[in-house]
């Protein structure tokens, strides 16, 4: 088998499709959705039962979840897989600390689990496993030739974005007096928290002689964070769908600075997902 | 002592080399069941490779690196056939070699250890085993039943039955995880047998 | 029966305006709709949100924002299940409507939530019994949002689910007493 596992073979049964972003992105109905005077996605406000969608919104919000878990346990697997153990310091090297790996082996059982938590999920909420597209922009971070990097765009950003998923959508079944979301969901947002500070602890230990290696790593995070903020879906706008949970990221190692900067970041990607969607009016004019 | 701390090395270089390659192999298979039992086992193994690991420095091995190593080269290449298997349609070939052959020689060498080492000066590898072992009969029980829900026509059963004695062979030459010796020798004379 | 789509053309999405046509007629068949009644389907290509209303009950028009009939795993692609899905619901709702036995509903923009969830329980059960892919579970799970997560919810969407010839007196009883 492989060192490194190319994203465009990640192994799927026939129910699963995969959409790649840039199709979604690129959308030119955007301009409709990102519009804040309309009934667009964001317009719709922050994800709450008393959204007129909500329950179909939260079913493919959480089969994205879905799919994610999956991503992650492949990722998670893969770095078991794709670098010897040593130093983690080597020059040009792939290597990494054994206690690496063997975290790395503890994130795919509860990976693992997520995923069967998240199958169950599905049929408590009526959605066919597969019935929406998959992308797969987390594997691809999980891709990461250099170990620092996959595991701070996998475990800080993206692991990171499952929080804030995990803890509006713990909400949103305690607000709806669902007693299956909300558990599934607390369980969940403890494993995630666990997960990002794996992610915090290794970018500090092997970086800490290695600040060029650890601006990239936090360079890599940022473009992750950038492109998962989805045009402004997390933020902290009033009307963003889903919001930053601060606390518990503070209890993953995320200090004030670094959320105040994520916070900006999501900012960032709404104004850019605006622009995009300015570009494509006059398509829509026609 | 020293049997017991090579042995434990040993263990520790393959439990690493089963960990590794079921994380590997998550990403490789297309069958949702299989994909998240590789997932949950790489973990046990991996547990195990840290009891090892822990465990060596109590058996006056301080460097437990130094230990970490295969018994001999065949072991080596058993696990590299073992691990060959990489495209979405080899899925039995891979649960084969992992629970047709390596969990099922695991369990023989750590069953051995366990019933030949001291219960009082080795008590604490014997509970080690004692773990490994639970986790290693119901994770070869998960594989054999994702394999018997796997292999539906005769091609396939032909298929699992070719991989697995080219696997066999190697492990045969490899004398078992801990390599010649793995789980005694039935034949060799007792001291009784002189007295 | 005439049924018209509107765009006839699409730009935005890879539409087809016959095969909506086609869908349309032939659950205005099966819903059993007056062969007469006119139906227009209005789709906004611009926005990929799935919000779907019934703007006219004589002649019929509905209006439909694409993601509605969008394939969930194809990018703007219709998905036939889907569509059939979205207008077979409303159009058994306008079947109600013009039912003089059903009774005075509110109108759409005044229902609440639970109330849009029940009549919605009572025409997508009705669907599934005419023959067409019904998600059940999903349509219990959008129904317990509303009414609660107790046997008593799940008790009054069974009574919706498995009905036929309800008054809209009917189902808003059932919707209450399970929120009760």
């Amino acid at each position: 088998m492989r060192k490194s596992f190319p994203v465009e073979d990640l192994a799927r049964d026939e129910r699963f499709v995969h959409v790649a972003l840039a199709d979604r992105i690129n959308d030119p109905r955007n301009a409709q959705a990102a519009d804040s005077g309309s009934s667009g996605r964001r317009g719709a406000g922050r994800l709450t039962p008393e959204r007129p969608d909500a329950p179909d919104a939260a079913r493919a919000l959480m089969h994205g979840i879905f799919v994610g878990e999956i991503q992650a346990l492949e990722g998670a697997g893969r770095t078991c897989w794709d670098f010897e153990v040593g130093s983690g310091n080597g020059e040009g090297i792939p290597e990494v600390p054994f206690e690496l790996k063997l975290d790395m082996a503890r994130q795919c059982w509860d990976e693992a689990r997520h995923c069967e938590i998240s199958i169950k999920l599905s049929g408590h909420m009526g959605t066919d496993l597969g019935e929406f597209s998959e992308n797969t922009f987390l594997y691809e971070a999980a891709c990461n030739p250099d170990p620092v990097l996959r595991l701070t765009g996998v475990n800080r950003a993206l692991e990171g974005l499952a929080i804030d998923v995990f803890n509006t959508m713990r909400e949103f079944g305690e607000i709806a007096g669902d007693p299956v979301l909300e558990f599934c969901e607390d369980w969940m947002l403890a494993d995630e928290v666990t997960h990002v500070k794996m992610g915090s602890d290794w970018l500090r230990k092997l970086t800490a002689d290695d600040k060029p290696r650890q601006e990239r790593a936090l360079e890599f995070q940022r473009v992750v964070d950038k492109l998962f903020s989805l045009g402004g879906f997390r933020g902290e706008e009033d009307d963003s769908p889903v919001r930053l949970a601060r606390r518990f990221r503070e209890l993953a190692g995320f200090k004030d600075d670094e959320m105040d900067t994520l916070a900006q970041i999501a900012k960032e990607a709404r104004e850019e997902m605006e622009a995009i969607a300015e570009a494509n009016r006059p398509a829509i004019a026609h | 002592m020293e049997e017991s701390a090579r042995r434990v090395g040993h263990y520790k270089w393959i439990e690493m080399r089963l960990f590794e390659v079921l994380g590997g192999w998550v990403a490789t298979v297309p069958e949702l069941d299989v994909k998240l039992r590789l997932g949950t086992h790489c973990y046990h193994h991996a547990w195990h490779s840290e009891l090892w690991h822990k465990r060596l420095p109590e058996l006056r091995e301080m460097n437990p690196e130094r230990l970490t190593a295969p018994p001999n080269d065949e072991l080596v290449a058993f696990v590299d056939a073992m691990t060959e298997p990489e495209g979405p349609d080899l899925t039995i070939e891979k649960l084969v070699g992992a629970y047709r052959v390596l969990i099922p020689a695991k369990i023989a060498a750590y069953t051995y250890h366990r019933n030949n080492t001291s219960t009082i000066t080795d008590a604490p590898t014997i509970r080690s085993l004692d773990f490994a072992l639970a986790d290693e009969f119901n994770d070869w029980r998960d594989g054999e039943m994702m394999l018997q829900s796997l292999i539906q026509s005769e091609a396939e059963l032909d298929r699992a039955i070719a991989h697995q004695a080219a696997l066999q062979k190697l492990m045969l030459a490899a004398g078992g995880i801990a390599g010649p010796g793995t789980i005694g020798d039935s034949y060799e004379p007792t001291q009784e047998a002189y007295a | 029966m005439p049924v018209e789509i509107r765009p006839e053309t699409f730009s935005l999405v890879h539409f087809d305006a016959n095969e909506i046509r086609a869908i349309v007629e032939k659950l205005v068949v099966l819903i059993g709709l007056p062969a007469a009644a006119s139906v227009t389907i209005e789709v906004d290509e611009s926005t990929p949100l799935a919000h779907a209303v019934v703007t006219s009950t004589d002649p019929i028009v509905i209006a439909v924002e694409s993601g509605a009939f969008e394939d969930p795993k194809v990018v703007r692609h219709l998905n036939a299940i889907a569509a059939t899905d979205v207008l077979g619901k409303l159009l058994l709702s306008v079947k109600d409507r013009l039912d003089p036995a059903f009774g005075e509903a509110p109108a759409d923009a005044d229902l609440t939530l639970p109330e849009v969830a029940a009549w919605e329980t009572y025409c997508v059960g009705r669907l599934g019994r005419l023959g067409h892919r019904v998600q059940r579970q999903r349509r219990l799970y959008q129904f317990r949002n509303r009414h609660g997560f107790t046997d008593a919810a799940d008790a009054a969407f069974d009574a919706l689910w498995t009905a036929d010839g309800l008054t809209w007196a009917d189902i808003s009883a059932i919707s209450n007493q399970a929120t009760a």
